[in-house]
């Protein structure tokens, strides 16, 4: 009896069981793997630095938000570079005070406070330094200034030369030789405020801006993956060897190397992150990455981390602004704050 | 008889079955191996696009500028003449998620075709 049953089965009808199966099984991966946002991406060489933009509208599309990031870039870079004439930081190194909107105040005033907070590690009135160094451009020429000629710059750097007035909107510099750059700290700011007004006109678009290493997410990847974030290897010369993995669904991330500008001279080697107090390249860190809910914050504090180093007790401090750091110096040593291993971790 | 046709249907169905899954999976998780070439571009301007092996100097307004090489799935920056080396000291690279960015000459040598094979999405530096 039962036999028979099953012999009635026949071969055309498996075929359309099989059939469905398949069909069955192609449904479900297409209803269970909905259409993920396809990402454009833009290159530009803009903020001093190369720049990359990924970018998956939510509602507006990816192409269009893509330009509106590029000329907000442009935009803001011509307003912060110390070397275009027009912006407010020429502005005011030409004529020592000036009258200037919200936005550059709070950038000046953010400048200062990492300055202050950092025992001015970081500041912003570094050019004269800098610009000895040849640090200030890239194609400026590059040397190793005389310990008398840094002598006689060093006077002209402290943040407290700044006077930010912002009752009446007005910056003014205190002393006469003292010169403005913003660099380490307006790059970050404005990644910032165009990931800023990407998620205004757009609040569901995803995405990341990286320039030159200083990271800034616009949202997860895919809408709810983390992205993939490397650290470089500071010792390899290969800039796509990496030494950790981060997961990073919002926020910044930001480092600070020896190896990003440098240059060799009788066999020493010189970088950019020149320690304001000493008016040298700081040697006590090889590469200091900060994770921040902001890149302007994460661009500035690995700046200013590097310069105190790697014997810095205060470095779980720092926290308390919203900063998590991790420390390579010469010999390989690491340190790192209480908060950064979670950022490790692609299962939060 | 009977018994046999329905051991063998059984065993053609779950072959289709499995036959579909693989091809799902295999093509999600196999990467393909290394670039189908570069293109290089000079401030955003496409200044040559590469897939034949081979060296291809870079050239603007006359001057050469530097020497790109493709062989074998990977390229790399062979030689330059800008002042920082960085492109030169980069090497090979040979993934969709690589790039090698000369600064000075605003210069972008960028992977086409390919898979990202390492995973990270961006570095940090
Ligand atoms: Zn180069």
């Amino acid at each position: 009896m039962r036999a028979k049953d099953f012999s009635s089965i026949s071969k055309s009808t498996v075929l359309i069981f099989s059939m469905l199966g398949i069909s069955l099984i192609l449904l479900l991966f297409i209803i269970f793997s909905k259409p993920l946002p396809t990402y454009e991406k833009s290159e530009i060489f803009s903020l001093g630095t190369y720049v990359r933009i990924y970018i998956a509208g939510g509602k507006v599309s990816s192409k269009s938000l893509l330009k509106i990031a590029e000329k907000e870039i442009e935009r803001l870079y011509a307003k912060y570079s110390s070397n275009i004439p027009s912006s407010v930081v020429y502005q005011l190194n030409e004529k020592r005070e000036i009258e200037c909107d919200e936005e550059s105040l709070f950038l000046f005033q953010a400048a200062v406070n990492v300055s202050k907070i950092t025992g001015d590690s970081f500041d912003p009135t570094l050019r004269p330094v800098l610009m000895l160094w040849g640090f200030d451009d890239v194609n400026s020429s590059k040397r190793v200034p005389s310990s008398y000629e840094i002598e006689q710059v060093l006077p002209f750097v402290s943040y407290k030369f700044i006077d930010i007035d912002s009752k009446n909107r007005k910056i003014k510099l205190l002393k006469e030789g003292v010169t403005v750059d913003l660099g380490g700290i307006s790059k970050g700011f404005i990644v910032d405020r165009v990931i800023d007004r990407i998620k205004e006109i757009d609040p569901k678009a995803t995405g990341f801006i990286d320039a030159g290493g200083d990271i800034g997410i616009i949202g997860p990847k895919f809408g709810n993956r983390p992205w993939q974030i490397g650290i470089r290897d500071p010792f390899s010369s290969d800039p796509a060897k990496l030494i950790d993995t981060l997961y990073i669904y919002s926020g910044a991330v930001a480092t600070s190397g020896n190896y990003e500008r440098y240059f060799i001279q009788n066999g020493t080697l010189y970088h950019h992150i020149i320690d304001p107090k000493t008016g040298y390249p700081a040697n006590n860190c090889r590469s200091c990455t900060v994770i921040s809910d902001k890149v302007m914050t994460a661009d500035a504090y690995a700046t200013g981390l590097f310069v105190l180093g790697i014997d810095n007790p205060a470095l779980e401090y720092f926290t308390k602004f919203g900063v998590q750091a991790y420390l390579i110096d010469n010999t390989g040593k690491t340190v790192e704050s209480s908060g950064f291993e979670y950022f490790r971790n692609k299962v939060k | 008889m009977a018994k046999r046709t329905k051991k063998y249907d059984i065993f053609i169905v779950a072959a289709i079955l499995l036959f579909a899954v693989i091809m799902i999976f295999l093509n999600l998780l196999i990467p393909q191996k290394g670039i189908i070439g570069v293109k290089v571009t000079i401030d955003g301007v496409l200044a040559v696009s590469i897939s034949q092996d081979g060296l291809y100097p870079v050239e603007k307004d006359g001057k050469h500028l530097l020497t790109v090489e493709f062989y074998q799935g990977k390229a790399r920056v062979k030689e330059s003449t800008c002042d920082n080396q960085i492109c030169v000291k980069t090497g090979w690279i040979s993934n969709t998620n690589q790039t090698i960015v000369c600064l000075p000459y605003k210069i972008v040598v960028e992977p086409i075709g390919g898979k990202n094979t390492d995973g990270v999405d961006i570095i940090t530096w």
